[in-house]
């Protein structure tokens, strides 16, 4: 009993149990929405990895450990600071009280904490520090003040060392101390300016008037919000309560956040909010999944009814091969939706799949019926011809598509077994129904006998002319394709891969604009990282290691508020003996020299902001922090000549004192002078209070629930890219700089890279395997290793092909790797029915399967084409195009290099038999087996 | 057999000779080897020795060697004169253009033309970068004085090619503990220094190359300083050179340098 009378036998069964099938078939598909309903989808990178992945360890075990660790960031620019600070402040109340997002907010960061510094300040100091500030602060008056502090910059800057300004420490360092000067000297003329008009409040919160308290804040601590050098962007930071997997909160979060940011624009009309971070990137990612879920699928359907239209004469085989297709297709959406439950990134582009790989089946199906509409009568007894003459071909088909998709079931990465998974099904359910479904739907919808339409149909004569051209010209044709092949096979090395799943996500979003206006204005990247310590001096010794590792621009840990148990009692005994210290504020008269004093001071800060700009500029660069801020706090500085003007803040200081004259400054200044220096004197009494070690219990809530566990047992470091990380080789060589620190350091970006790998090493393991099954399927479905290794052959000249053009197209990425095992199953298709063809000798045959691979490649074109046109996600756009390359290279090696081999053969095996002369070069006369 | 005790004598006679001439020839070979290592210096320090030069240098700064698409570019003017006494004013870029160094021997002085200021830098930290414009040359690379007076060699290795020396300082206190160095046979060109330091081993390299005859000296063009610890790189090119010219007085005078 041959497989083709078993086929007939299937295929006349199925004509004549159509009411059946139909029922089960309707079942089934009832059962499958019902259960698709519940699918959902996922974008967490670290559910993609295997769970031995030490970064996607590191990923669980920080996840459990802090419920959440992602954030959204909130950009705000405006026109200067008091814009910015008042905008940000509305935002944050707000957030906390509007009923849309308050239980979705954790933590709001929007300023420093002063609570824990006015307590703890000194003990953060180190020794040298802790002298310098016993030194500063001798007296508290302004002249003696500003004089120590200046006398103090001069001689640091000029130890010969570099170290104030070098590293990203040091410009840190240097900004603060720019920021801080300049905010004090500004704040000071804003009070100036009060006291000389009488209009100074007598009490009231300290950030919103310069009063005596506010004055002594800045000195000490400066500026609070994180502002960029030239005040027009203020970032503040949210922590959710909910991790990313919530898609639900994440929604609303981001929907809430932003409504409230459009109402605070509205009232402030200068101001103007974006969102980045995790948050926001995860939900621009949620949204153009579930587009490429749906609209690249409907354009593909929508594409391949128009391709129906103009090359079947009989609607109803269009309509049957789509309806059975659908079928397919809603019952491995069932099937994902109880096996998977979620789609991600990767497993999200089937249904486009399923369109162009599963309408294959109908398609050769349908045309075979169609065309054998003339020749017999009997609907049954022609199905089972169509089954026995195209069954095998297509069974073949199927089930090498399947089994390539299935390999991917040993991958170790879940993503990948996911994807095998559901497309494997796919394929299998999709050949079922047009197995059973399209010909039950030929049975039960028969139509009136001769209804055929006379309109004019695409015959596709030229593909098939084409192929027999080949077959006559097996020499010539074989030498340009092993020519092409050799050429191809040249480029191949210049493939490569993209680690940078930033370019694989949805481009172009709000999101990712306002992550480089973050990386533009301060240097850093909103990519945060983090590893896990189990005590605060591992979490010490991680930090500074991260510190050296390579584009890590800041790392912070709850180390940085608690120092180690040594320096806190060095630091102690120092700050007993500053405690010691004799009245700070007595012995300062002010009178006209005074003045003079004072206004020299102010100049001399100017003096050692700009050379501290000029040493900045030396060591690190025209563009960093402490440079764009002395050019936005004084002016641009070009060697000897002013450049841009800046807010000279300093020369505005001195300018309102010499307006009021000597005698009145001298007046205006004392009564300053007087408060200020008591507030002050408070802090430092404050300050100086500390008599023991700071513990993890003096931290304030928001920072230990940054940096602690709930349970204090495992303890969190932050690490901050540089704005440098912007491309593939700057990301792998950061992530491999944390992991050579902690193999479990993880984040978006360092998750990337190691699925990135994991996939490039599964997609190379899996070709191999599938390689192997693919042959031994098509060797079982020819039973000739003759026809088995030509078919592969011309295969193989695809591939390469494929390959060598990749590189003119783009890099290969974690989505677009799974073209391999696809195109394999795929791509061997065309050959195997080209080839089935030839072997019958029939004319008509090749011309009736040239017909349907030529339909089944464009539908399978349109299918990955509508990937690559309408997917947002430009990973899965690139998969498009990757899988358009390979789908139009396999064809044209099915058309060109099949026939041309079976040609070869022919004529070897001619003149074998005749020695005389070739008896013909025709490839179409039977091919033996 | 025994041997009498004649024959006894002798043989130890025999055998002590025979340990003093190995021991001559290898006091021999490293005096020789001494020697050569010394002759080697002299004549490395002897073709470097200028007594003055002028030169015109691009230094470009690679904070991470691995991405070359980073860096800052300075064009600097320079004079030295003898060992200890140089001058340097950046041309470029523009944002501290006019900033001027003068080193004599130990101290340095830094005008600020955006302020009109000396700053006077006392007691220079050898081992530090100069003052950011000197990328990952410190002053104690850039300082002049003849290697042979600092430490002292041996030969370490020879091929058909080079020589490669070994230098221990003199002095505990220099900023590193040892120096590699490999000279070319060919003119006696310095090819590379490693810098080594207790702490970090080999901490820097220093590559000498694209020779080429300037002003008539045998001149690297290009050098190539690589820390190792911090994984940048300096990159100065020679744009030109002019030696044992005159120079004005001032410009090593700390009260007129910067007029």
């Amino acid at each position: 009993m041959n497989p083709d009378s078993n086929l007939r036998r299937l295929g006349a069964w199925s004509m004549r149990h159509p009411l059946a099938i139909l029922a089960a078939a309707a079942v089934l598909t009832a059962a499958a929405l019902w259960a698709a309903a519940g699918l959902g989808v996922e974008t967490d990178i670290s559910q993609m990895l295997p769970p031995d992945n030490p970064a996607a360890r590191g990923f669980s075990k920080i996840s459990e450990a802090f419920s959440t660790t992602s954030s959204l960031v909130v950009v705000i620019e405006g026109p200067d600071r008091s814009s910015l600070t008042s905008a940000a402040e509305t935002f944050s109340a707000r957030l906390r009280e509007d009923p849309r997002t308050k239980d979705l907010v954790r933590s709001v960061r929007l300023k420093a904490d002063r609570s824990f510094p006015e307590t703890w300040g000194l003990l953060l100091q180190d020794a040298e520090e802790l002298e310098d500030t016993d030194r500063l602060l001798e007296s508290t008056r302004l002249v003696p003040l500003l004089r120590a502090a200046n006398d103090l910059m001069e001689e640091k800057l000029s130890d010969g060392s570099d170290e104030e300004v070098a590293g990203p420490e040091g410009e840190d360092e240097a900004f603060a101390l720019m920021s801080r000067m300049g905010l004090f000297a500004e704040e000071l003329g804003r009070r100036l300016e009060a006291e000389a008009d009488g209009s100074v409040p007598a009490a009231g919160p300290p950030e919103d008037a310069p009063t005596d308290e506010r004055l002594a804040e800045v000195w000490l601590f400066g500026e609070e919000y994180f502002l960029d050098p030239e005040e027009t962007t203020l970032l503040l930071t949210l922590r959710p309560t909910f991790d990313l997997g919530d898609r639900a909160r994440l929604t609303a979060l981001t929907e809430g956040a932003g409504a409230l940011a459009r109402e605070v624009e509205s009232a402030q009309r200068d101001i103007r909010f974006s969102f980045t971070g995790d948050v926001a990137n995860e939900a621009d990612e949620d949204k153009a999944i579930r587009s490429d879920l749906f609209y690249p699928t409907l354009l593909a359907l929508f594409l391949i009814l128009v391709l129906f239209w103009v090359s079947f004469r009989r609607r109803r085989s269009i309509l049957f091969a789509t309806a059975a297709l659908g079928m397919g297709i809603i019952a491995d959406l069932g099937f994902a939706a109880l096996t998977v439950g979620k789609l991600n990134m990767i497993t999200t582009s089937f249904g486009a799949l399923l369109v162009g790989l599963g309408i294959d089946f109908g398609i050769h199906l349908a045309s075979r019926y169609d065309s054998l509409s003339d020749t017999v009568a009997d609907p049954a007894e022609r199905m089972g011809r169509v089954f026995a003459e195209v069954g095998n071909p297509v069974l073949v088909g199927g089930l090498t598509t399947a089994l390539a998709f299935y390999s991917l079931l040993l991958s170790r990465t879940p993503a990948f077994r996911q994807f095998g998974l559901i497309a494997g099904t796919g394929i299998l359910t999709t050949l079922a129904a047009s197995f059973f479904v399209l010909p039950a739907l030929v049975a039960a919808f028969p139509g009136r006998p001769g209804t055929s339409s006379g309109r004019p149909v695409l015959a596709f004569s030229l593909p098939t002319r084409a192929a027999r051209a080949c077959g006559r010209r097996p020499g010539l044709v074989l030498a340009c394709g092993t020519a092409l092949a050799v050429l191809a096979v040249s480029n191949i090395p210049r493939n490569a891969f993209d680690f940078d799943m930033r370019r694989i996500g949805p481009q172009g979003t709000a999101a990712q604009e306002a992550e480089r206006l973050v990386a533009e204005r301060f240097g850093l990247s909103t990519w945060q990282h983090m590893a896990a310590a189990g005590g605060l001096e591992e979490a010490r010794i991680l930090q500074n290691r991260f510190k050296d590792a390579p584009y890590v621009r800041r790392v912070e840990s709850a180390a940085d508020w608690i120092p180690s148990p040594e320096e806190q009692e060095e630091r102690l005994a120092r700050i007993a003996r500053m405690t010691d210290r004799p009245l700070r504020a007595s012995g300062f008269d002010w009178n006209a020299a005074a003045v003079e004093d004072f206004v020299y001071e102010v100049q001399r800060l100017e003096w050692n902001m700009i050379e501290l700009g000029d040493l900045a500029a030396l060591s690190l660069g025209e563009t960093s922090l402490p440079v764009r801020k002395r050019n936005a706090l004084v002016r641009e500085i070009q060697g000897g000549r002013a450049g841009a003007p800046g807010r000279e803040v300093f020369g505005s200081l001195r300018r309102k004192v010499e307006a009021l004259g000597r005698t009145e400054a001298a007046a205006v200044l004392s009564r300053i002078d007087g408060g200020f220096s008591e507030a002050l004197g408070r802090n430092l009494r404050s300050l100086t209070a500390a008599n023991r070690p700071i513990t993890i219990a003096d931290l304030p809530d928001d920072l230990r629930a940054e940096y602690v566990s709930p349970d204090g047992g495992q303890y969190l470091v932050l690490i901050q890219g540089a704005s440098g990380l912007a491309d593939a080789e700057s990301i792998e060589r950061f992530s491999g700089g944390l992991a050579s620190v902690d193999p479990e350091a993880t984040g978006s970006l360092a998750l990337g890279v190691e699925l990135s790998k994991e996939i490039l090493a599964d997609a190379r393991s899996s070709a191999l395997v599938v390689g192997l099954l693919v042959f031994a399927v098509v060797a079982a479905g020819f039973r000739s290793p003759a026809l088995s290794v030509l078919a592969t052959a011309a295969f193989s000249a695809a591939l390469a092909w494929t390959f060598g053009l990749q590189p003119l197209f783009g890099r290969f990425n974690i989505v677009n790797a799974l073209s391999l095992p696809l195109i394999l199953g795929v791509g061997i298709d065309y050959c195997v029915h080209i080839l089935s063809a030839l072997r019958s000798g029939d004319p008509g045959d090749l011309a009736r399967s040239v017909k349907a691979v030529t339909l089944s490649m464009l539908t399978t074109a349109l299918g990955f084409g509508s990937l690559a046109l309408a997917g947002r996600y430009a990973g899965i756009a690139a998969l498009g195009e990757t899988l358009s390359i390979g789908i139009l290279s396999c064809y044209a090696a099915a058309l060109t290099l099949v026939p041309a081999l079976a040609g070869l053969r022919r004529n070897l095996i001619s003149a074998r038999r005749s020695p005389a002369g070739l008896s013909g070069t025709n490839p179409e006369r039977k091919v033996s087996k | 057999m025994k041997t009498s005790g004649k024959t006894g004598l002798r043989l130890k006679a025999w055998k002590a000779v025979v340990a003093l001439s190995i021991l001559g020839v290898s006091a021999t070979s490293s005096l020789a080897a001494q020697e050569d290592a010394l002759s080697i210096i002299r004549e490395v320090d002897r073709r470097q020795r200028v007594d003055t030069s002028r030169t015109r240098t691009s230094m470009r700064v690679f904070p991470d060697a691995q991405n070359p698409s980073e860096f800052r570019e300075f064009v600097i003017e320079g004079y030295e004169r003898g060992d200890s006494e140089s001058y340097r004013e950046v041309l470029e870029p523009r944002s501290v253009k006019g900033l001027r160094i003068l080193a004599i021997g130990e101290d340095a002085w830094l005008y600020f033309p955006s302020t009109g200021r000396v700053r006077k830098i006392a007691g220079t930290s050898r081992g530090e970068s100069v003052q950011g414009i000197g990328g990952d040359f410190s002053y104690e690379d850039l300082g002049g004085g003849r290697l042979e007076e600092k430490y002292e060699f041996r030969l370490a290795s020879v091929d058909a090619r080079s020589w490669t020396l070994e230098g221990m300082p003199r002095k505990p206190e220099g900023v590193y503990s040892r120096l590699v160095i490999r000279v070319s046979r060919e003119a006696y060109r310095t090819e590379s220094i490693e810098f080594h330091t207790a702490k970090d081993g080999r901490l820097k390299t220093l590559e000498f190359l694209e020779y080429k005859n300037v002003s008539g000296r045998d001149t690297a063009t290009r050098l190539v300083m690589t820390n190792h610890r911090k994984g940048s790189r300096t990159v100065v090119t020679t744009l030109s050179a002019e030696y044992g010219v005159p120079i004005p007085e001032k410009f090593f005078n700390p009260a007129q340098f910067y007029k």
